[in-house]
């Protein structure tokens, strides 16, 4: 088609001839170009090049060429669309500077590139990260796997521990823009000088035993204090002691402490046992004394009592006997009670003595 | 039709420029940047603040950037001498920042360059200040001798002083790891073995001790019972005797005569038994009878 664009050749020469000059060459160019994909009629339809030019023969290249540019504003702008996820939150940097870092789960738009750029933190997802264990999710490792981690003791002793923290973001813009290193990395430097501050001021049997919980939670605190002057945008949720041992080399040592500690436990415990069992019967064999010098006293008593009272019934007879009697016949007669009762018993011998003979006859001859 | 796209293609032209100068001559300093813009190699401005700047494009001015965010360094063990000649490894790690771009830029001009320096001025200060301490201040169960965060305090200090001039700023300083070096293990090994002993020991002794203490305790207590029991046994008897004395006594004293005749009588009766022999004189009273006859009875 004659073009008629080309330079005024009536009037002064404007600046913009060169480039409108430059334009027409394009447009001589493009021109070229759709008569070559034009389909020749008295050519046989083959190649590649004869296929597309039929199946977008039908286009208007100029159509086309004016089109292309508001599609383009369209993809550019569309491609302004982003989702934030639940439990995410969004933060938009624009001209690289955080100028939004609360952006809410649902569809939302900005700027695309160069001008806005947004992060997605995940704000609710709780993450691990140790010392003297092996996190797997974390590569590469800050420290070689399976390394123990060492801590001394306020009383100069050694133990190795294995602590696990959980935390989770607190702060999207400072999480992401305010220290340069990963943050499990960050988490881990500051938990390794919180638990080296922490159990520097406790003594080994503490750590192993009563004062855990003490330390998790002090090592916590102050873990936490460093993060925060750092502005990590880290919050630690929780602090465990997965392990706390002496190391190998002392392990038996420690043992023997403890066996130690329940064998004399066990010996006070026998030597209270044999204690109160041995007060026992001996409050029983005290009881036993008591009780028998009671019965005994009681006894006695009674017995003397009974004594006296038959004493006194005796005398009581024998005074009534003596009223009758008289005293001597009283007596006599006592005494050859007792006699009767005692000679049958005994071996006699009968002795004489005094002047005379044994005169056994019962009458006299002197009597007639 | 040909002015129309003749403006459309102005259109499209001016874009292009446009992008072509703003390539040239804007650009975008991200949160996590600071920037030095240089002027044929001098630095003329520092840009600390996030957001979209211009320059005079390349090479009148150029631009170079540098990480604004806290950085940690985290340098390698070390080894130190304590005042009382301990030999320890010490690890750090050290929170630093860019404050000053340029001066960072004249001094230092790179990360690298500037951990190295940081590593230097660190292991200088740190050496210092713990031979000025003991170990026994670095870790004690008394809280007044523990003075760690004091050392890592004076430390964090001085090498602020000394990186000022580099425009760097030390955030913070800290010691995560104290630990022997491998060539002392065994020794502190042995030493932690031979407390432990040292304190199975004494439980060992302390708990036989106390045992033997209750034991014999014990025993004493049991015989202290009853010999206060026998004590107080005897005492009951003792005062029971007295009573039945008293008994016989009042009982036997109304006629100590008829008593001593009586009880004479009583035992004749439980002395003289089958086994005994008595040997009768015929003139005894009880004889009388057979040698005298019955008129001797009177």
């Amino acid at each position: 088609m004659p073009e008629n664009n080309g330079p005024a050749k009536d009037g002064p020469a404007h600046w913009w001839d060169g480039v409108l000059q430059a334009v027409a060459k394009l447009r001589d160019l493009g021109r070229k170009l759709s008569e070559y994909f034009a389909p020749q009629e008295d050519e046989p339809v083959s190649g590649v090049g004869d296929d597309i030019a039929a199946a977008f023969k039908h286009l208007h290249w100029g159509r086309v060429a004016r089109l292309l540019p508001a599609a383009a504003l369209l993809v550019y702008l569309g491609s302004g669309l982003y989702v934030v996820r639940p439990g995410e939150v969004g933060v938009i940097r624009t001209f690289g500077r955080v100028t939004q870092d609360e952006v809410g789960e649902g569809l939302h738009w900005r700027w695309p590139w160069p001008i806005q750029k947004v992060n997605r933190v995940n704000v609710t997802a709780v993450q691990r990260e140790g010392i003297g264990v092996d996190i797997p999710e974390h590569k590469p490792p800050i420290c070689p796997p399976g390394a123990e981690f060492h801590v001394l003791t306020g009383d100069e002793n050694v133990v190795n521990i294995k602590v696990v923290a959980q935390y989770v973001v607190q702060d999207a813009g400072d999480y992401l823009f305010r220290v340069k290193l990963e943050p499990y990395g960050i988490v881990r430097n500051c938990l390794k000088h919180a638990a080296t501050e922490t159990i520097g001021r406790l003594s080994v049997d503490d750590i192993l035993t009563r004062r855990k919980v003490e330390a998790q939670n002090a090592i916590q605190r102050l873990a936490q204090k460093s993060l925060d002057l750092y502005g990590a945008g880290i919050k630690l949720v929780n602090i465990n002691f997965e392990d706390v041992a002496p190391p190998e080399a002392v392990r038996d040592a420690f043992k023997e402490v403890s066996s130690a500690r329940e064998e004399a436990e066990k010996k006070i415990h026998d030597a209270e046992a044999y204690r109160n069992s041995l007060m026992a019967r001996a409050q029983g064999e005290a009881d036993q004394l008591r009780t028998e010098a009671e019965g005994y006293a009681v006894r006695t008593v009674k017995q003397a009592e009974g004594d006296a009272a038959k004493f006194l019934q005796m005398t009581e007879e024998y005074r009534k006997n003596v009223r009758i009697y008289s005293e001597d016949v009283t007596r006599a007669r006592y005494f050859l009670e007792t006699m009767e009762k005692i000679m049958p018993r005994v071996k006699k011998y009968l002795v004489k003595t005094g002047p005379g003979q044994l005169n056994l006859r019962l009458f006299s001859p002197s009597e007639d | 039709m040909h002015r129309k796209s003749l403006r459309w293609t102005m259109g499209v032209g001016v874009i292009a420029i446009l992008f072509v100068v703003g390539n040239l001559m804007l650009f975008v300093v991200d949160e996590t940047e600071s920037v030095v813009i240089t002027q044929f190699g001098n630095p003329v401005r520092a840009i600390t603040q996030g957001g979209l700047n211009w320059k005079l494009p390349d090479p009148i001015q150029s631009i170079t950037r540098y990480d604004k965010r806290a950085m940690i360094f985290t340098p390698e063990q070390m080894e130190f001498l304590t005042a009382d000649k301990k030999d320890l490894l010490i690890e750090t790690y050290t929170c630093w920042r860019i404050k000053d771009p340029i001066r960072f830029m004249r001094a230092l001009g790179s990360v690298p360059s500037a951990e190295v320096r940081i590593s230097d001025i660190l292991s200088s200060e740190a050496g210092a200040a713990l031979g000025n301490y003991e170990m026994s201040q670095l870790i004690n169960t008394d809280p007044a001798e523990m003075k760690l965060a004091e050392l890592t305090g004076k430390t964090a200090t001085r090498c602020s002083e000394r990186v000022a001039p580099y425009g760097i700023e030390i955030v913070d300083l800290r010691i995560k790891s104290i630990y022997f070096p491998q060539k002392n293990l065994d020794s502190v090994y042995s030493r932690m073995k031979a407390e432990r002993e040292r304190i199975a020991q004494k439980y060992r002794s302390e708990g036989m001790a106390e045992a033997t203490r209750i034991r014999a305790q014990a025993d004493k207590e049991k015989q202290t019972l009853l010999a206060e029991a026998y004590k107080e046994a005897e005492t009951i008897k003792g005062n029971a005797d007295a009573q039945a004395i008293g008994v016989y006594a009042s009982a036997f004293g109304r006629d100590p005569e008829f008593y001593k005749f009586l009880r004479t009588l009583q035992t004749y009766e439980k002395i003289m038994d089958e086994n005994t022999t008595l040997v009768l004189p015929t003139d005894s009273d009880l004889l009388q009878l057979m040698s005298q006859g019955p008129a001797a009875a009177q």
